[in-house]
């Protein structure tokens, strides 16, 4: 079901998206013929455009995983789709991968538009080659064996992925908590972003102040120093992913809630 | 078992009561019209049964079960207004309806289009609104469900196409399943009705079989509508 959901909501998205990204493809190939052959000056404009062109996919990606919410489930279709007979872990996932999915496919048009347009250019490709280096650098004086490496790179992949997963269901969850409401909804959601990353804030403030103060902060250092090296990195990553995943459940757990218990589509 | 159970039913919306205490239950295999002005709470009481509105006390049983996935399986529902995505074709809605209702039956929805000739190719934003309110008909009428929910299902359409639509739920309905009909324009439908309830002010004033109404007062339920809920 999660499947043909998704088909439904690549549909909706995609004829979004594929010409955005087909005219920024198409706008970096003339550009980048434009400079070889040294028209300067409509090749400056084409990058004004292809600017436009990147900040416009990535305010899209904004824009839809909120309208694709709001109008799909907490507005007239959603007569249609909380009507479906599936529980709400298929709508909400179904919306969350896909917006996941084109946020991954737009980083990857912009960079490869990016490459089109100054792939040939000397100073762009030193650059690349400088990061190159200073990565093989690292690696060789990181004392980690390969497989090691590995690993952390794999749970750097989920802290990101988790990362850009509570972002999105923040914005999901603060669209549902305006279910409580009967008037002024779009209001209500916007509150309810202010709010909750407000608290987070303060709260998350608070932990590390009463850990400062209480000692458990310096004790937990001191323990950790302890560590092997490769010991310490992974304390720290399951840190960065625990910071991840903590939200992205709460928030998942509060739109849940919303849409089986307190649906209310007038 | 009742296929439709309501038990000490209430909404309301903050301070604004829209159901009070309704209780009500429907036999498989009727036909059963539910009848009041406007803002009477007809489409409050349909989307609870169909879980679209939480209701504020009381609960509402669908083959003895509270809305959920299971209840959205076998219940059938026509909103009041058009849920149709406009970038849409009819024959997207068709396998739409296809993918996520095992009891949707497609051919009989192509035979009902071609009837009231609509295309399939047809895309959704180039139809009018009385033409999407015929394919969201069809579409709904098309599945084999045991409880169908029909919100005002004439009201926006043509009185030729009124016909067609009363008689093709007559005609498509399994006998073994119940028709909720939600509507003001009781002539119209009058002659397709087992039952009648009368809902006022968010309260069930009547439910009786149609034979039983008019044996009674000795008038239709038109007539006798306009009795109750004069102004």
């Amino acid at each position: 079901m999660l499947r043909k959901l998704m088909k439904y909501e690549f549909m909706a998205t995609g004829r979004f998206f594929l010409p955005l990204f087909g005219a920024l493809i198409i706008i970096s190939a003339v550009n980048s013929i434009l400079w070889r052959i040294g028209l300067s000056v409509p090749a400056g404009i084409g990058l004004a455009v292809s600017v436009i062109l990147i900040i416009g996919i990535w305010v899209i990606v904004l824009l839809l995983t909120i309208q694709r919410f709001w109008s799909n489930l907490l507005s007239s279709e959603g007569y249609l789709m909380m009507t479906l007979p599936l529980g709400p872990d298929h709508l909400i996932l179904s919306k969350l991968f896909v917006a996941a999915i084109w946020g991954l496919a737009s980083s990857i048009v912009v960079f490869g538009s990016i490459l089109i347009m100054a792939g040939t250019h000397e100073g762009f490709i030193n650059i690349l080659e400088a990061i190159r280096e200073a990565f093989s650098y690292a690696l060789m004086y990181i004392p980690f064996a390969p497989h090691q490496i590995a690993l952390l790179a794999t749970q750097f992949a989920i802290a990101t992925i988790l990362g850009a997963f509570a972002s999105t269901l923040l914005i999901y969850a603060c669209m549902s908590l305006s279910l409580f409401a009967n008037k002024h909804r779009v209001l209500i959601s916007f509150g309810a972003y202010i709010a909750i990353t407000t608290v987070l804030q303060i709260i998350f403030t608070l932990l590390i102040a009463v850990g400062i103060w209480s000692g458990a902060l310096h004790s937990f250092e001191t323990a950790v120093l302890g560590f092997t090296s490769f010991g310490q990195a992974q304390v720290l990553t399951w840190i960065i992913i625990a910071l991840a995943a903590i939200p992205c459940a709460l928030f998942y757990l509060i739109t849940r809630y919303m849409l089986k218990n307190r649906l209310n589509l007038q | 078992m009742a296929i439709l159970d309501c038990r000490n039913l209430k909404k309301s919306y903050g301070v604004k009561s829209a159901l009070s205490n309704v209780n009500l239950s429907i036999e498989p295999g009727r036909i059963v019209g539910l009848l009041g002005p406007n803002g009477s709470g007809k489409s409050t009481l349909i989307k609870i049964c169909t879980g679209l509105l939480t209701p504020s006390s009381g609960e509402a049983l669908i083959d003895g079960m509270s809305p959920s996935p299971e209840t959205k399986a076998v219940v059938s529902y026509l909103p009041e207004n058009t849920y149709l995505n406009n970038w849409m074709k009819v024959s997207h809605m068709l396998s739409f309806f296809q993918d996520f209702y095992a009891d949707f039956n497609v051919a009989k929805a192509k035979e009902m289009l071609k009837n009231l000739s609509i295309d399939e190719k047809d895309s959704l934003k180039s139809l009018s609104k009385g033409t999407k309110e015929k394919v969201q008909l069809i579409l709904v009428m098309a599945r084999e469900a045991k409880l169908y929910l029909l919100d005002e299902p004439i009201g926006g359409v043509d009185p030729a196409a009124r016909d067609y639509i009363l008689s093709t739920i007559i005609k498509n309905y399994n006998p073994d399943a119940s028709v909720i009909i939600s509507t003001h324009l009781i002539h119209d439908i009058e002659q397709v009705l087992d039952d009648v309830v009368f809902i006022k002010d968010g309260e069930i004033s009547l439910s009786s079989t149609v034979d039983d109404l008019r044996e009674k007062h000795g008038v239709s339920v038109d007539a006798h509508f306009r009795e109750v809920f004069r102004c």
